[in-house]
């Protein structure tokens, strides 16, 4: 798991400037990206299957709004891994069924 | 009995922030107290425990149907609530909705605590759409205090944002307009512009 990093904010300009909450995405993706990653490692050797796991996590984060997630709580961050992991394993699951069905 | 006009409010609010407070820190321009509020009100020590989010909703709110003849704002909603306290109030009155109104107060669900944790003004309803084919969201524009301008909790900024809300995950709206008040006071009136 990383750790909680501190870090400065700087305000946007004070112009007609809208923020865009999809913007924490990428900044709550990387409090993440290790344990999803090294999750992808433990469910599959196949690194199409990883990368496809891990796209399906960058979806579900996607999907469930980062922004309702506080990056600054080391609780939080720790619940949403284990969000994405519980989905990458589900997905996997569905698609082992799937491909030993056929 | 009255009802308020939202759109007094998201006027505004549109107004004070795009020329005082916008980027700036919440805490510097909403005080636990909001000038204009009911002193029965201001003297209650709960009404300090709003947080920052609130306070904002609170500043603005007061301010927008503050009647100067009257000396008293006749914004509806009680102070010193947090965004779950603002949620309990709006399912006991039966004005907490699942689908967003421009002037409504958004009301954002934590992922992990099963609590609402952020609270903001929807000033626009820009569109809605479907994710995975069952989590259903709405893109919003709105004002709101402890933010930054990726949307992110408790960074103490107040910001104009672009947000999308999702009451498939629990977000929900509370329509603060459809709560009765004892008169219209300035809500169809010109906006008050010396407490502005």
């Amino acid at each position: 798991m990383t750790g909680i990093i501190p870090e400065s904010f700087t305000p946007p300009p004070d112009t007609s400037a809208t923020g865009d909450v999809m913007q924490s995405y990428g900044h709550v993706w990387r409090r993440v990206e290790f344990a999803v990653e090294r999750c992808a490692r433990s469910l599959t050797d196949d690194r199409d299957e990883r990368e496809d796991l891990i796209q399906e996590a960058r979806v579900e984060l996607w999907r469930i709004d980062p922004s309702r997630c506080n990056p600054q709580s080391a609780d939080d961050v720790r619940y949403l891994a284990r969000v994405l992991m519980r989905h990458m394993r589900k997905v996997a699951s569905t698609t082992r069924a799937r491909t030993s069905g056929s | 009995m009255t009802r308020l006009n939202p759109h007094v409010l998201v006027q505004f609010t549109r107004r004070v922030v795009a020329q005082q407070f916008r980027g700036q820190l919440t805490e510097l321009h909403a005080p636990p107290f909001p000038d204009g509020a009911d002193e029965a009100r201001s003297r209650d020590p709960e009404s300090a425990l709003a947080t920052l989010d609130v306070r904002l909703l609170q500043l603005l709110g007061v301010r927008a149907y503050y009647d100067l003849a009257t000396g008293r704002s006749a914004w509806p909603v009680p102070l010193g609530l947090s965004p779950h306290g603002l949620a309990l109030f709006g399912a006991e009155r039966g004005i907490l909705h699942e689908r967003p109104e421009s002037g409504d107060i958004f009301l954002q669900r934590s992922l992990r605590v099963r609590e609402f944790i952020h609270a903001g003004l929807v000033m626009t309803v820009d569109g809605y759409g479907c994710v995975n084919d069952h989590t259903v969201y709405f893109d919003t524009s709105t004002i709101e205090g402890d933010t930054d301008h990726r949307g992110l909790l408790e960074r103490g900024y107040t910001c104009k944002l672009r947000r999308r809300l999702s009451p498939t995950l629990g977000d929900r709206f509370l329509r603060w307009c459809e709560l009765e008040v004892e008169s219209a006071g300035p809500a169809a009136s010109p906006l008050p512009r010396k407490v502005a």
